[in-house]
């Protein structure tokens, strides 16, 4: 074993919700050492991967953050390469990075919050399970949440999503292209239904957080050039400058009890395999929601024969996303998806109702990516030359838009993730996922989101619509190490402490228990700021 | 700098110095030049001018004679019958004395020559050769695709605009801008 360190608090993880706990525990004047996996990359390097990538390369974001043989994240190639091992009717194929910063680098920077109901789903409506605490308990934190990363969103309460908000966004909206500005006005007159500005960290018309305004540059996903878009990597130097330690490159592989079967150390590798122990007093996995149970997995020892935390034998189940559909629209006029930021509105009245006791709810999404990378081939394909050929591209670009479906999905035991026999570079087990929709996902496409898309197709114009074949998954992993007040079976209680360790907290998706519909990184980054009050009280008390 | 288009036409062979300066511009470019073989400038040098007029008479644009060189090293890895093949296309323009794609491109027979004539308009718009993710990329600002929409949509990664100023009235599909 090589050097060994301590720190009052550890916190394995940097993505956004390792970062927004450090700087709680900073501000509060509680040192951290901080351990990531992967690299710490510059903004210019991934821009300029990006920007080197073929075009039939750039629709995937994972392909300009490559993974480092030591941190192996899922990628086509490379490796990562077969890194998750996946089973079941439905693939749980996630999306997300082992980088410094995590996974906000690629992200859309979407803020949807949930709704008092989505937060009760087993109370007003039998299914799934309710949250350990209401909405008006976790409204202050989502406030916290929204100014902390500079959320923007509209004004008027009407457009709110959410309209029970106890502050404003600190900036407002950003505006719609041509194309949302369209979509919004054909489903409201045609359908009446509500296409409202999503609520995003992305700064609005001025500088925000030392970080400039958004200029458009449509590129969001994988990444934004300006740094405009909060991602996780911008705090890391701040966070420095108020004391923290980083260290990058460290893949935790174990966590270690003590005889009170409280957290002790935790040990990571360096690149050479070599090594090494931290010790502390309180500890935090900020990991994403699925290397966080693969890691409490991995550590199982005798006190705690099923993993650490899984003392309910929760921990790994329950793995949740959005499941989507994309239905990809042609039309008769230009709509020009593609001109602003890559999501920038959303229909969201339609994840709510008494029908959640049958079926998930649905939200629907006019996605604003620039067409091109998706029509060129295509038009391509065709032997069009010349004028023709231009023409050909330049409608397709025009008049076709992809418009998702992302529906909610039920907490189920058996959508698990176990270890696999597989083993990455270091000799770590690669996580398994077994996973399944269920029927209240599909009886929803079925009765519910697909006919209310089939009636959006229609308001718009469609002359022709595809479906994509299968439920996609969002890449918005939720469930692994659920919360809850009963610790038979829930991992981790209203403040993402360990039922099991009292030194232990599990702050992010993985402690949802309801995904609703909308996109869950702002209840993450709000779970972050609960548990942070709590584990800066449970510091200072130390 | 000389480029392709300060040559006559016939004129095949580029000098030493000018082989050089191509190298030289395409470091300077700094897209996927490290991707490509040193050697790989210099052999393609051979067919760089008619690789050229035969984009040209392809694609009626402004194309980038550094992008092509990289384009054109691709190709000459892969197809030992390139001259030949631009030869053949060049033979038909002139046959069909054509200026633009339209004049001539109905006259390729199907086979070897006419795949090799989608094949660089397909580079020249897309900026690769195949529509693999592993396929070399050429061009990304470069690539004709952006071109086409160039009058609303900005590149992906770069800006048309400032701070919330992208509200705009929707334009027609036609006509397509000139570039």
């Amino acid at each position: 074993m090589a050097e060994s360190s301590q720190s009052p608090v550890v916190i394995v993880g940097t993505g956004v919700v390792g970062v927004v706990i450090a700087e709680q525990l900073l501000d509060a004047g509680i040192p951290v050492l901080m351990l990531e996996a992967g690299p710490r990359v510059s903004r210019a390097e991934i821009v300029e991967n990006y920007r080197n990538l073929p075009l039939a390369a750039k629709g995937n974001p994972i392909e300009c953050y490559p993974s480092r043989p030591w941190a192996p994240h899922p990628e086509p190639a490379g490796a990562g390469k077969g890194y998750l091992q996946l089973s079941g009717t439905d693939s749980y194929a996630q999306s997300y990075v082992r980088y410094a910063g995590g996974s906000t680098w690629h992200w859309a920077g979407t803020c949807w919050r949930l709704t008092p109901a989505d937060m009760q789903l087993h109370s007003r409506y039998g299914v799934g399970r309710d949250w350990a605490f209401d909405y008006a308990t976790l409204e202050p934190y989502y406030t916290r949440a929204e100014y902390q990363l500079g959320v923007c969103g509209p004004d008027d309460q009407a457009l709110q999503w959410p309209p029970q908000r106890s502050k404003p966004y600190p900036m407002p909206a950003l505006p719609f292209g041509p194309g949302e500005a369209r979509f919004t006005e054909v489903v409201r007159e045609k359908l009446g239904l509500n296409n409202i500005p999503t609520a995003q960290a992305r700064n609005s018309g001025t500088s925000y957080d030392d970080r400039p305004a958004c200029c458009g540059n449509n590129n969001c996903v994988p990444v934004c050039p300006i740094g405009a878009k909060y991602d996780g990597a911008t705090a890391l130097s701040r966070l420095e400058a108020k004391g923290a330690v980083i260290r990058d490159n460290a893949v935790v592989w174990r966590i270690e009890t003590n005889a009170q079967n409280r957290i002790e150390a935790v040990h990571y590798y360096d690149p050479q395999r070599q090594s090494h122990r931290v010790s502390g007093t309180l500890f935090i996995i900020a990991c994403n929601g699925l290397e966080t149970p693969k890691l409490l997995l991995m550590s199982a020892d005798g006190r705690n024969p099923d993993g650490i935390a899984n003392r309910s034998g929760q921990v790994g189940r329950n793995m949740m996303d959005h499941p989507q559909i994309t239905m990809t629209v042609t039309l008769e006029e230009p709509y020009w998806a593609g001109v602003g930021p890559v999501v920038n509105s959303g229909i969201m009245e339609t994840s709510q109702g008494d029908f959640r006791a049958e079926h998930a709810g649905a939200y629907f999404r006019f996605n604003n990516f620039a067409r091109n990378r998706f029509v060129t081939f295509d038009a391509l394909q065709k032997g069009l030359v010349g004028k023709a050929l231009d023409e050909e591209i330049r409608r397709m670009t025009a008049c076709t838009a992809d418009i998702v479906l992302a529906h909610e999905i039920l907490p189920d035991a058996n959508n698990r993730l176990t270890l696999s026999d597989k083993k990455d570079g270091l000799g770590l087990p690669k996580p398994a996922i077994h996973y399944d929709v269920g029927d209240y996902v599909r009886r929803s496409l079925e009765v519910y989101s697909l006919p209310i898309a089939n009636r959006i197709a229609d308001a718009m114009g469609a002359t022709h619509r595809v479906f994509s074949k299968q439920f996609n998954q969002s890449k918005h992993i939720m469930g692994g190490t659920i919360m809850g007040l009963d610790p038979a079976n829930s991992v981790v209680d209203a403040e993402c402490r360990t039922h099991d360790h009292p030194n232990l907290f599990l702050p992010g998706g993985g402690a949802m228990a309801s995904t609703a519909c909308g996109n869950s990184t702002l209840t993450m980054v709000a779970l972050a700021f609960k548990a942070a009050d709590a584990i800066v009280k449970q510091a200072q008390e130390a | 700098m000389s480029t392709s288009r300060d040559l006559p036409a016939g004129h095949v062979h580029l000098s030493r110095r000018q082989v050089l300066l191509s190298g030289a511009a395409m470091v300077a470019g700094g897209l996927v030049s490290a991707a490509l073989p040193r050697w790989a400038f210099a052999d393609s040098s051979l067919h760089f001018i008619p690789f050229m007029q035969v984009s040209r008479l392809l694609v009626n644009h402004e194309l980038d004679d550094a992008v092509g060189a990289r384009m054109l090293a691709l190709l000459q890895v892969e197809d030992a019958q390139l001259g030949q093949k631009l030869s053949q296309l060049l033979a038909i323009a002139r046959s069909q004395q054509a200026t633009v794609v339209e004049a001539f491109f109905p006259a390729i027979p199907a086979g070897p020559v006419q795949a090799l004539a989608y094949r660089i308009i397909f580079g020249w718009y897309t900026g690769s050769l195949t529509a693999t993710r592993s396929a070399k990329s050429v061009a990304f600002e470069q690539a004709l695709t952006w071109r086409t929409t160039q009058d609303i949509l900005t590149i992906p990664s770069y800006g048309i605009s400032g701070p919330n100023q992208w509200q705009r009235a929707n334009v027609p599909v036609l006509p397509v801008p000139q570039f």
